[in-house]
């Protein structure tokens, strides 16, 4: 049911309305000052008419449909095939306006291509196809700063912006700042980060000062959700609350896969981010970072929180991924103490509960468990539509706790 | 960092947990146990457990939540497990089951076997719960779910409530008990009135929970964001704008086995007091002061408030009934009602209906509401639909034939959307109109699945929210205009019936019933 409709505009396929020029002059492979910016969105409309023509008889059912506009950076060809077929899965859900912008060291000075090509989606097999459009531009490094300026007159009007940067993004430079100034929201995934600590502070940093107005946001954080949620049903029960006031210990696990010259944590950092803003700690010491392994002690209301970070090399699925949380507590007064764990098993299909507290038995439980594809942490994602204050709450604390 | 927690030193404890706050899925209920009664029926194979196990799928059932099963058959735990596995398996909408969300799932299910009629069955219950708080920490809260023939309700309250299960709170703790009833609830207005005050002799209104499925619907619930999440729609939503408004909700099926039941209840107590209604109501009441759940229900039986019950000539003017015959269905032949299993071979019970009604308010005054609702016909759907006024001058008709007139639909099923039809001029020389429909499809600009109906209304009883859930005084008004329907139809003798083929919109009669007032059936 799912079918895109590729043409490279320069190609027959299409055929021309009568009596207008051909694509020959608009899009091929040429000189970026021939790209008339106008005549990528005259055939996209040629596109659908054609699309709408091979559909069938009169009045074909084929409707265009767009909630936002969705622009892509990428710098390989691996990460362009990515971009196209995420963008085909998200037309289920988010039909777009997708703009791909890819840089290509190698290309002639100056030098710039574009392709339009449409996603269809068949949700009901008697109803009407859901089409949208990707328009793809590549650019030498030279031209990467007028790749910026091609965005914005291929937006669709009053719809919002969103930029995803699916690798390890520059956060600064003028391709970057370009591209910000026309966006609502910036998608990152922190995962990607090369130089993570250093990434997620600017990353924070920029958020922190409301950076040209952008909302940010980190697949890293989609990812937390389940976490989040795990965690939180520990202190659902009243009699479990006070416990949050009384955090001693914190040990993360995480996956560090062997061949990483820099372990990225970044999902562990924001987890604590989270924890900490929502209980109100402060930061006290900062990281202190050994091989895979790093350690952090926090102000949680005047004492001391120790957080470890342990990486593991022996695995991996998904580097960076949380494989496990402890959280030991003490009520001094009472002397009530309690140990609340989380650990996936079974590779990562079944996560294991459990709550020990002194002087009952323990309980623990098993639930199935999903690490899902960037398709659904993005579709997650797009799911807020403004700021999410909680994931920018988290990350400037994140960011802080590094030092 | 805006938490009252933590100051130094200090033992504050939090009034809330503020590791919810912000959860995309902020709502998990706390642990509790639910009991269904008529755990080996239909529904609760095909509807209640599938929706449980997709809740324990999506993680959103609380810890330790347990399942007892109150059925007669003597079963025992492990049969009665296995034989839900099968149930999951086959209607879950999400199969086949996961072995470890299962293996979780199981631990917390049990099994009382006992005739609804036998006190000791009721007090064995009350041993299982109270060891199941104990061994799963379910603290004491319940939630009853009355999945059983009606004729059983008003005996099983009862023995609820000698069996001291049914009190709100138990002293010292927050526990609460909660009850979910099926339809059809009552059989006219009279019977309903008697099994409310059943239920009130032995629950609190806030702990009673009508259940409707319809309003666990998505699509049911966007038609309040419609109207009142946006600025466009209200101000047209009015007998200044609005010629008629049209409900129809078409089945295909036929009544599947469910013959007994149906000759009872007939289409117009299976359909119209409940759903129907529902729909109606939402369409049609005035904006409420929030969204809580008696601020809404307020408005909602306002509507059916202003709905005057028809007088006997009036149901004669204003209804049409009718009983499929033998027809075909997508290509297959199928029997006529009266030759369906466990029916009266000279049934005049309703398989169709048509019915005009009045909402007698500022906004509403004038303007016809037409309702169609059968089984066997062409296919099926559930949309509302409003029909606006003409322009005021055909400008664009010289040949004096009218345009066809703006139509907003809001569709419910299948297809869950909105659309609106429209006048566009067809290009070329000469002024050639063509009615156009710009169309909005949940699915394909949200292509989130929705969970199934159930599975939101059994979480949100599970949470106390009853906004989607039917109080007293709405089902009983909706009662007096069913009742006021079924008791005029008594008076008058029944058209010839069948009086429509399976597999066609209806009878003759209800495209006659419209066309008198000028208008039609939206084809569908
Ligand atoms: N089925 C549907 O699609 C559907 C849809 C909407 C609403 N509803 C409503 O849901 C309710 C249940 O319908 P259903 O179709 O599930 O009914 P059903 O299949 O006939 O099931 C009836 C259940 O009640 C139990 N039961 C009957 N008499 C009993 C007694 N004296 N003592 C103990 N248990 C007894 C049966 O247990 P044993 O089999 O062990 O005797 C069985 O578990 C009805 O109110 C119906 O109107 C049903």
């Amino acid at each position: 049911m799912t079918e895109r409709i590729l043409d490279r505009l320069d190609s027959t396929a299409l055929m021309p309305p009568p009596g207008k020029n051909t694509y020959e002059d608009v899009i091929i492979r040429g000189e970026a000052k021939e790209i008339e910016l106008a005549n990528i969105e005259k055939s996209i409309t040629t596109l659908w008419q054609v699309a709408t023509k091979d559909e069938s008889e009169d009045l074909a059912p084929v409707m265009r449909a767009c909630v936002f506009n969705l622009v892509i950076f990428t710098e390989s060809d691996e990460g362009l095939e990515q971009a196209t077929d995420t963008i085909a899965k998200l037309t289920w859900s988010y039909p777009c306006r997708a703009i791909v912008l890819i840089a290509r060291p190698n290309l002639p000075e100056d030098s710039m291509n574009a392709w339009i090509s449409a996603q269809c989606q068949l949700p009901d097999p008697n109803g009407m196809k859901v089409c949208c459009e990707q328009v793809t531009v590549e650019g030498s490094n030279l031209a990467m700063e007028r790749l910026g300026s091609m965005v914005l007159p291929l937006l669709v009007p009053d719809l919002p912006v969103i930029l995803w940067w699916p690798g390890d993004p520059t956060l600064q430079g003028p391709l970057f700042e370009r591209l910000m100034d026309t966006s609502d929201r910036l998608i990152v995934d922190s995962r990607r980060f090369l130089d993570p600590v250093c990434s997620f502070k600017r990353l924070a940093a920029l958020s922190e000062m409301r950076y040209r107005g952008v909302a940010f946001s980190d697949l890293n954080w989609a990812r937390l959700t389940p976490w989040r949620r795990l965690i939180a049903q520990f202190f659902d029960p009243p009699n479990m609350m006070p416990y949050l006031s009384h955090f001693e210990d914190i040990v993360i696990d995480y996956e560090a896969p062997g061949k990483e010259s820099e372990p990225n944590f970044s999902q562990a950092l924001l987890l604590v981010g989270w924890l900490g803003h929502q209980l109100g700690w402060k930061e006290a010491f900062s990281l202190q970072k050994h091989k895979y392994n790093a350690s952090l002690i926090v102000n949680a209301g005047g004492k001391p929180l120790n957080i470890k970070f342990i990486g593991h090399n022996d695995c991996c699925e998904e580097s960076g991924g949380i494989t496990a949380i402890k959280i030991t507590a003490t009520i001094l007064p009472e002397n009530r103490a309690a140990t609340f764990s989380i650990k996936l098993k079974q590779n990562y299909e079944q996560v294991e509960i459990s709550t020990e507290e002194s002087s009952k038995p323990p309980r623990s439980r098993a639930l199935g468990f999903v690490r899902r594809d960037e398709v659904a942490l993005l579709s997650e994602d797009l799911a807020v539509v403004k700021h999410d204050r909680m994931y920018e709450a988290a990350l400037a604390l994140a960011g802080k706790l590094t030092g | 960092m805006t938490l009252p927690i933590g100051t130094p030193g200090g033992v504050a404890t939090p009034a809330f947990n503020p590791l919810r706050k912000g959860l995309r899925m902020e709502r998990t209920p706390p642990p509790c146990v639910m009991v269904i009664f008529g755990a080996t029926g239909d529904l609760t194979h095909r509807k209640l457990l599938p929706a449980l196990y997709n809740l324990a799928l999506e993680h959103l059932l609380p810890e330790g939540f347990s399942v007892v099963g109150f059925a007669r058959r003597p079963l025992d735990d492990a049969k009665f497990q296995q034989g839900i596995l099968e149930s999951i398996n086959k209607f879950s909408r999400r199969r086949p089951v996961q072995p470890t969300v299962w293996e979780q799932f199981i631990k917390g299910i049990y099994y009382v076997s006992s005739d609804f009629t036998n006190l000791e069955g009721y007090q064995a219950l009350a041993a299982t719960l109270d060891k199941i708080d104990e061994e799963r920490g379910t603290q004491g809260n319940r939630l009853f779910y009355l999945s059983t023939p009606p004729s059983d309700y008003e005996i099983i309250i009862n023995n609820l409530g000698k069996a001291g299960l049914a009190k709100p709170q138990r002293p010292g703790s927050d526990a609460w008990t909660r009850i979910i009833i099926e339809k059809p609830f009552g059989h006219d207005l009279k019977s309903a009135q008697e099994l409310n005050d059943v239920v009130a002799e032995v629950f609190r209104e806030n702990q009673v929970f009508r259940i409707d499925h319809y309003l666990g619907k998505e699509t049911v619930q966007n038609i309040l964001v419609f109207r009142f999440g946006n600025s466009i729609f209200e101000p047209i939503w009015n007998r200044q704008f609005v010629d008629h408004i049209q409900i129809v909700v078409a089945e295909e099926l036929g009544v599947e086995g469910r013959g007994p039941y149906y000759e009872e209840s007939g289409t117009i107590r299976d359909m119209v007091q409940n759903h129907m209604m529902q729909l109606l109501s939402l369409v049609c009441m005035e904006p409420p002061v929030s969204y809580e759940a008696n601020a809404i229900r307020d408005e909602k039986t306002q509507v059916l408030r202003s709905i005057k019950p028809l007088d006997a000539d009036e149901v004669v003017e204003r209804t049409v009934r009718g009983q499929y015959g033998p027809g075909t269905i997508f290509g297959k032949p199928v029997l006529g009602y009266r030759h369906e299993e466990r029916v009266n071979p000279n049934s005049i019970t309703d398989t169709y209906v048509a019915i005009k009604l009045f909402v007698e308010n500022w906004r509403w005054a004038g303007v016809p509401i037409y309702l169609r609702t059968g089984k066997r016909l062409p296919k099926r759907t559930s949309e509302i639909s409003l029909q606006f006024k003409p322009a005021p001058q055909q400008l664009f008709s010289p040949s004096g034939m009218p345009l066809e007139p703006n139509v907003l639909v809001l569709q419910i099923q299948p297809n869950e959307g909105i659309s609106l039809k429209f006048g566009a001029k067809v290009p070329g020389q000469t002024m050639n109109i063509r009615p156009v429909t710009m169309d909005f499809r949940f699915g394909q600009s949200f292509g989130i699945t929705a969970a199934d109906a159930y599975e939101r209304l059994i979480l949100d009883a599970m949470l106390g929210d009853s906004t989607l859930f039917a109080r007293r005084d709405e089902v009983e008004q909706a009662w007096s205009i069913v009742t006021s329907i079924t008791d005029g139809w008594k008076l008058h003798m029944p058209p010839a019936l069948p009086n429509y083929e399976a597999g066609t919109w209806g009878p003759k009669e209800a495209d006659e019933f419209i066309q008198k007032d000028g208008r039609n059936w939206r084809r569908l």
